[in-house]
C-alpha cells in the first residue's frame, strides 16, 4: 500500500468518525427533546384535567 | 475496512424537506381552522408528528426507489444513488421513524389523527410507491391522496370530529396535485421514460395530458371557491381565491395550445412553478380570512 493510500483511507476514516459522532449527537439531541416533549405535555394534560 | 460517509444532513435529505415544509403548512391550516382549540405547545407537537411521519414516507418512497432515482437527472444526488446512504440504512430510518412518528402522536396528542397519520405513510410508501407509480398513468392522481390528508389530520388532532371543511381542504389538494405534477412530467418526460415509470406524457403523450391538465385546472377551481358557498369562508378569501384560480387556468390553457416543443416546457415549467405558489396563497387566504372573521369580527361586505 502506497503512501498516498494510507492517506486516503486515514481521512476517509476521519471523516467517517466525525459523521459518526456528528449522528450520535443528533440522536443524543433528540432523545432529550422527546423526554421533554413528554414531560411537558403530561404537565399540560394534567393542568387542563385538574382546572377542567 | 470500507467507510460510508452518510452525515446527519443525508438523513435529513432523506426525508425529503421541501415536501415536509408544505405538510406543516397545510396540516397547520386544518389545525387552526378547526373549531376546537389546543394548547400551542400541543399544537406544535402535532404538526411535528405530522412532519416526521410525511418525512418517514418520503424516506421508505427513495429506499423502495432508490433503482431508478439512479437513472433520472432530478434524482441522481438523492442520498441513496449518491452513494451517501445504504438501502439497509434508509429502510431502518424510514420504519423507525414512521413508527415513532405514529406511537408519538397517539399517546401525546390523539388515536385518530395518529391512525390517519399511520394510514397516509401507508398509503404514500405502499399504495402510491410499490403499487401504483411503476403501473399505472393515473399514479399520481390516485397518490396524491396522501398528500391531501395532512390538513385533515392537523383538523383531527385538535380532537375535533371530522366535518366538511377538512374535506375540502382535501379535496383542494388532491384536485391541484394532478396539474402541477403532470407540468413537471412534462419537463421531465425524457427522464421518466429513462426510468420506465408510466407517467401520462410518456404513456399517451402532451396532448392528451395537456388537455387533462385543463380539466382538472378547471375542477379544482370550482373546488376552492365551494367553501364560500357552504359558509367556511368570507368574500375575502373568494375574490381573491377567483383571481388566483382564472391565471391557473389561463396558464394551463396556454400550456394546451403551446404547439412546439420548447414553448411546451416553457409554459410547463411556469404552471408548475405557479401552482407551488397558487396553492401556498389559497392556503395563506384561508388564514388571512379566519383571523379576519375571528378577530376583527368580520364585517360583511356585501
Amino acid at each position: 500500500m502506497s503512501n498516498n493510500d494510507l492517506n486516503n483511507n486515514k481521512t476517509k476514516k476521519d471523516i467517517f468518525l466525525s459523521n459518526r459522532r456528528k449522528k450520535s449527537q443528533a440522536i443524543a439531541i433528540i432523545l432529550f427533546l422527546l423526554v421533554v416533549i413528554f414531560f411537558v405535555t403530561t404537565i399540560l394534560q394534567l393542568i387542563s384535567n385538574i382546572s377542567q | 475496512m470500507e467507510y460510508t460517509s452518510s452525515s446527519v444532513r443525508d438523513f435529513y435529505d432523506l426525508m425529503k424537506p421541501r415536501v415536509m415544509s408544505l405538510v406543516i403548512f397545510t396540516s397547520f391550516v386544518g389545525l387552526v381552522l378547526s373549531p376546537v382549540k389546543i394548547h400551542p405547545f400541543i399544537a406544535l407537537i402535532s404538526i411535528l408528528c405530522i412532519a416526521i411521519g410525511a418525512g418517514a414516507s418520503g424516506v421508505l418512497n427513495m429506499w423502495y426507489d432508490s433503482d431508478i432515482d439512479r437513472l433520472m437527472k432530478r434524482t441522481i444526488n438523492r442520498p441513496i444513488p449518491a452513494g451517501n446512504i445504504n438501502k439497509n440504512e434508509a429502510l431502518t430510518y424510514g420504519m423507525v421513524i414512521s413508527a415513532g412518528s405514529v406511537v408519538i402522536m397517539g399517546i401525546l396528542i390523539n388515536w385518530s389523527a395518529s391512525f390517519l397519520l399511520a394510514f397516509t405513510i401507508f398509503f404514500y410508501a405502499v399504495i402510491y410507491t410499490m403499487w401504483l407509480k411503476r403501473r399505472t398513468m393515473q399514479n399520481i392522481v390516485i397518490g396524491g391522496a396522501a398528500g391531501a390528508f395532512p390538513p385533515i389530520i392537523g383538523w383531527l388532532s385538535t380532537g375535533a370530529p371530522i366535518a366538511i371543511e377538512p374535506i375540502i381542504l382535501f379535496f383542494i389538494i388532491f384536485l391541484w396535485t394532478p396539474p402541477h405534477f403532470w407540468a413537471l412530467a412534462i419537463v421531465t418526460s425524457s427522464d421518466y421514460e429513462k426510468a420506465s415509470i408510466p407517467m401520462m406524457p410518456n404513456v399517451v403523450g402532451n396532448d392528451y395530458t395537456k388537455r387533462q391538465i385543463v380539466y382538472y385546472s378547471i375542477v379544482m377551481s370550482i373546488s376552492v371557491i365551494a367553501p364560500y358557498y357552504i359558509g367556511m369562508v368570507s368574500i375575502l378569501f373568494l375574490i381573491p381565491a377567483i383571481i388566483l384560480s382564472v391565471v391557473f387556468i389561463i396558464i394551463s390553457l396556454q400550456l394546451y395550445k403551446s404547439s412546439d416543443e420548447q414553448k411546451q416546457k416553457k409554459h410547463s415549467k411556469r404552471l408548475f412553478l405557479y401552482s407551488i405558489l397558487y396553492l401556498f396563497l389559497i392556503y395563506i387566504l384561508f388564514l388571512i380570512d379566519y383571523f379576519y372573521k375571528s378577530y376583527l369580527g368580520g364585517v360583511n361586505f356585501l
